[in-house]
């Protein structure tokens, strides 16, 4: 990131080629649309170039500096199209699932967007960034801009609001052999 | 926490805000939870209900292909125009060695221009025009006077 500062931009493409892919996924979930992501992750990293001067790595991390950056601007973007980004997901988020056998993988898919979706947004920053980014809660309240205890409330609040949103899933799933390390 | 044996309420708490995966939390928590889980019925059906959501969140996004091609090509097309739309600023700049001089020179030159031209003095003959054009101005509204 130091040669980047200095306008490198072979440095500038490793940094991109280390991180491009990872946030369109993130983007990807926070948005619901491939399209959006993806214009999202260039203007982040077009945002990167540009302010490069700006990052103080005492400061902040550059994975939770860049992730802020494009939640950030996915916000705005959000704000800006707002008749329309949510549309396909709240079609199915007002359904609850019905009995797991009858939903077919799409539609379950769906189900569980839809819910993610419904989640306010910094509940759903939080989960996504923790959940699937691997995020440590530390870095994730970076990136949120909150204290680790908000963060961790945040996730709380979305984890149950889940749990109660998916529970014919969640009764299936359960029936299913335990695979987290203990 | 460190004294006190954890309870299902505490255990619940902190899968909901640290995830089921208890290898990642701080290791007071997580030696407190497994003490917990071989003890607490209520506490393995806990984490596996968390397991259970964890394994919903991942089946939520299967593998999209995403366009990480294209993506990457038009910011490093972007980048590259910005680069050289403002590499003639930064040499202006930013210079050093022989370009340094260069550019304070060419910044100079404006100024003495304007400096030269602020300490200008008219010449007899261009106060000799302007009076001319004084009278005749004079004359016009004299003129004027009179068709009253």
């Amino acid at each position: 990131m130091a040669q980047v500062q200095r306008r490198d931009q072979e440095a500038f493409t490793r940094l991109l080629d280390r991180h491009v892919r990872g946030l369109q996924k993130f983007l990807l979930r926070m948005t619901g649309n491939a399209a959006d992501a993806d214009e999202v992750a260039q203007e982040a990293f077009l945002r990167i170039w540009s302010q490069a001067k700006r990052w103080q790595p005492d400061r902040v991390r550059f994975t939770t500096w860049l992730y802020r950056i494009a939640r950030n601007l996915a916000i705005d973007r959000h704000r800006k199209h707002r008749e329309t980004t949510d549309e396909d997901m709240t079609a199915f988020a007002d359904e609850a699932p019905d009995a797991p056998q009858l939903i077919d993988a799409e539609r379950r898919q769906q189900l569980l967007r839809a819910a993610v979706s419904r989640l306010p947004e910094r509940q759903r920053t939080a989960l996504l960034l923790c959940h699937f980014e691997g995020l440590s809660n530390q870095d994730a309240a970076d990136v949120l801009e909150v204290t680790v205890e908000a963060l961790e409330s945040l996730l709380s609040r979305a984890r149950r609001t889940l749990k109660t949103t998916l529970r014919p899933l969640l009764q299936a799933e359960e029936t299913l052999p335990c695979t987290t390390n203990q | 926490m460190h004294d006190k044996p954890m309870t299902d309420d505490e255990f619940d708490a902190l899968l909901d805000r640290r995830g089921p995966n208890i290898d990642r939390w701080p290791s007071e928590f997580a030696l407190a939870a497994r003490r917990l889980l071989a003890q607490s019925p209520q506490a393995r059906a806990q984490l596996k209900e968390a397991s259970a959501l964890d394994a919903l969140l991942d089946d939520a996004w299967p593998a999209v292909p995403l366009s990480t091609g294209a993506v990457r090509s038009r910011i490093l097309e972007a980048v590259a125009r910005d680069a050289a739309r403002s590499s003639w600023w930064r040499w202006f700049v930013g210079g050093t060695g022989m370009r340094r001089p260069i550019a304070i020179v060419a910044a100079l030159i404006p100024l003495c221009l304007g400096f030269a031209f602020g300490i200008y003095e008219p010449t007899a003959a261009s106060d000799d025009l302007v009076s001319d054009v004084s009278l005749l101005a004079f004359a016009d509204y004299e003129g004027y006077s009179d068709a009253d």
